[in-house]
C-alpha cells in the first residue's frame, strides 16, 4: 500500500475511508518503518482524512420513497 | 316547577321545558354519565358527516347510539356486522329535538376480549415467555449506517422530525422511506408489508416510527404479528413510537427502543460534528506519529554517523597523527633533557679539565722546570751551572742554576 491512489479513495464510502484512516494511524504509531513508507502512509492518511472531511461538510441527505411496486422515487415532501 | 297538591290548576309545561327537565335528570345521574353497555349491534351506519349511528340491543330493549366523527376515527375496533356483541363505553343523554334518549359512545370493544390494556398485557406476557424480548436477541446497530430505512407515515410529524435530525447529524446517509398507515385496523398489516419492503432494499438500519397518541392511537404497534415480524427482522430495528411514556409491544421486541421518533434518528446515527472531531484527532495523530518516526530516524542516523566517524579512516589517521605528535613532543622533551644533562656534564668535565689543565696551574704562578727534556721535580736532579728551561704560563726562557739546591722536606 505504498502508492497514494486518489481515485480509489474517491470511490470509498465514508465508513471505509474512516476505517482505513484509523488503520493508517495505527501503522504509523507502531513505528519502525522505513522512511519512504512512512512518508507514503502519512500522505495517504492525510488524503483519507481530507476525503472524510469533505464528505462530512458537503453531503446532503438523500431521501427516496418506495412506491407500492417497490420502486424508488425521489421524495420531496417534509 | 313542581306540581303542588294545593294547586287548583294542573301545571302546564312546554315541551321544551319538560324535555330540558328530563335531560337534566339524565345528566345529574352519575350512573348514566359514565357506563359500559353490552349488547348486540344493529343498523350500523356511517353517515356522510362522519358520525356513526347504530342500535345496541338485547332481547328486551334497545338503545340508540351515536359515535361522533372525532371518536369514530380513533376507534381501534370496528364491528364487522350486525348481530355482533360489543361492550361500549359512553354516557346517556337526551336528544331534545328528537325526543329520544341516546347513548353517546366514545369507546367500544368486541365482547370477550377484555379491555385494551389487559389485551396489551396478555400479548406482552405471551411474547416475553417466548423469549422475544430477550437482551441477547438484540442486534447491535451499525456504526455508520449508509442506508437508513424508515417505516412511518409519509404525512406525519414523525417523518419530519426524523428527517430534520438526520439532516443535522448524518447527511451522508441515504434515507429510504417505506410509507404506511400507522393507525387503524389495517395498519398492522401495512406496517408489516412496509417493513418487508424496506428489508428487501438491504438497508443498514430500520427506524419504525409514529408520533404521540393514546393507547388506541398506538394500538397498531401492539399487534402480535407485527411484533413477531420485527423480532424476526434480520436488520437492526429502532422503534420510536409515541412519547417518552408510551410503550408498545413493538418497543419491547425491537433491537432498541427510542422514546420519540427524533430520538430514534439520533440513536441510529453518529453525529457529524463528533465525527469531524475524530477525523481531526486522527490527522493530529498522523502528524505526531510521522514526526516521531522521522525524529527517531534522525537520531538513529546521527548515532550511526557518530559511530562511523569514530572508526572512519580519517579518524584513524587523525588518531595516528595525534599520537605521533605526542611522541614527538615527548621525544623532543626527553632529548632536551638529555642534552641539557649532557651539557651540564660537559660543563663539569670541562671545569674538571680546566683544573687539571697544567696551564691553569701555570697561570697560578707555577712553572715547569726542564733540564733538557727531563722535567725537574727533585733538587738532586740539578747542580749549579746546569742549563734549565723554565716554562711559565705564557712562554719559556733559559736559566742557569746558581746555587746548590736546598732540599725542603
Amino acid at each position: 500500500m505504498t502508492e497514494i491512489n486518489q481515485t480509489d479513495i474517491e470511490k470509498m464510502t465514508f465508513e471505509q475511508a474512516f476505517s482505513e484512516l484509523e488503520l493508517t494511524v495505527q501503522k504509523l504509531e507502531e513505528g519502525s518503518l522505513p522512511l519512504a513508507e512512512t512518508i507514503a502512509l502519512y500522505e495517504r492518511g492525510m488524503a483519507l482524512a481530507q476525503y472524510c472531511n469533505v464528505q462530512l461538510d458537503q453531503a446532503e441527505l438523500s431521501i427516496k420513497a418506495l412506491t407500492p411496486s417497490e420502486e424508488m422515487v425521489d421524495f420531496d415532501r417534509a | 316547577m313542581q306540581p303542588s297538591l294545593f294547586d287548583l290548576e294542573p301545571q302546564v309545561f312546554t315541551v321544551r321545558a319538560i324535555t330540558a327537565y328530563i335531560r337534566q335528570k339524565f345528566e345529574a345521574d352519575p350512573t348514566l354519565q359514565d357506563l359500559w353497555l353490552e349488547g348486540e349491534i344493529s343498523n350500523w351506519k356511517r353517515a356522510a358527516s362522519g358520525h356513526i349511528y347504530f342500535t345496541l340491543k338485547d332481547e328486551a330493549a334497545s338503545i340508540r347510539c351515536i359515535i361522533w366523527r372525532s371518536q369514530a376515527n380513533r376507534l381501534i375496533y370496528t364491528p364487522q356486522q350486525d348481530g355482533e356483541s360489543i361492550v361500549a363505553h359512553g354516557r346517556i343523554s337526551v336528544y331534545e329535538a328528537g325526543g329520544s334518549y341516546q347513548f353517546y359512545v366514545d369507546d367500544l370493544e368486541p365482547v370477550g376480549q377484555g379491555d385494551l390494556y389487559a389485551e396489551f398485557e396478555r400479548i406482552k406476557a405471551r411474547l416475553s415467555a417466548e423469549g422475544l424480548f430477550d437482551a441477547d436477541r438484540k442486534r447491535p446497530l451499525p456504526d455508520f449506517p449508509g442506508r437508513i430505512g424508515l417505516v412511518t407515515s409519509p404525512d406525519g410529524a414523525a417523518l419530519r422530525d426524523i428527517l430534520n435530525v438526520l439532516r443535522r447529524r448524518y447527511p451522508i446517509a441515504q434515507v429510504i422511506l417505506s410509507p404506511t398507515q400507522v393507525q387503524g385496523e389495517t395498519a398492522p398489516a401495512q406496517i408489516m408489508a412496509a417493513l418487508e419492503a424496506v428489508v428487501r432494499q438491504a438497508v443498514d438500519v430500520i427506524i419504525v416510527a409514529r408520533g404521540g397518541g393514546s393507547l388506541e392511537d398506538l394500538w397498531a404497534f401492539n399487534d402480535e404479528n407485527l411484533a413477531r415480524a420485527i423480532a424476526a427482522c434480520n436488520i437492526p430495528v429502532v422503534c420510536g413510537v409515541g412519547h417518552e411514556v408510551d410503550f408498545t409491544i413493538s418497543d419491547f421486541v425491537a433491537d432498541i427502543r427510542a422514546p420519540t421518533p427524533s430520538a430514534a434518528a439520533e440513536i441510529a446515527t453518529p453525529d457529524r460534528l463528533e465525527l469531524k472531531r475524530q477525523v481531526r484527532k486522527q490527522q493530529l495523530a498522523l502528524v505526531t506519529a510521522a514526526q516521531q518516526i522521522v525524529t527517531s530516524d534522525r537520531s538513529r542516523l546521527q548515532a550511526r554517523q557518530w559511530a562511523l566517524e569514530r572508526v572512519s579512516p580519517q579518524n584513524q589517521f587523525n588518531n595516528y597523527r595525534q599520537q605521533i605528535d605526542t611522541w614527538l613532543n615527548r621525544a623532543e622533551r626527553s632529548l632536551h633533557h638529555r642534552l641539557s644533562l649532557q651539557k651540564e656534564q660537559v660543563h663539569n668535565l670541562k671545569a674538571q679539565l680546566d683544573t687539571l689543565d697544567p696551564r691553569s696551574t701555570l697561570r697560578r704562578g707555577y712553572a715547569i722546570v726542564q733540564k733538557g727534556l727531563t722535567v725537574v721535580t727533585q733538587t738532586r736532579q740539578v747542580e749549579p751551572g746546569d742549563a734549565l728551561t723554565i716554562q711559565i704560563s705564557d712562554g719559556d726562557f733559559g736559566a742557569t742554576v746558581q746555587d746548590k739546591p736546598r732540599e725542603i722536606s
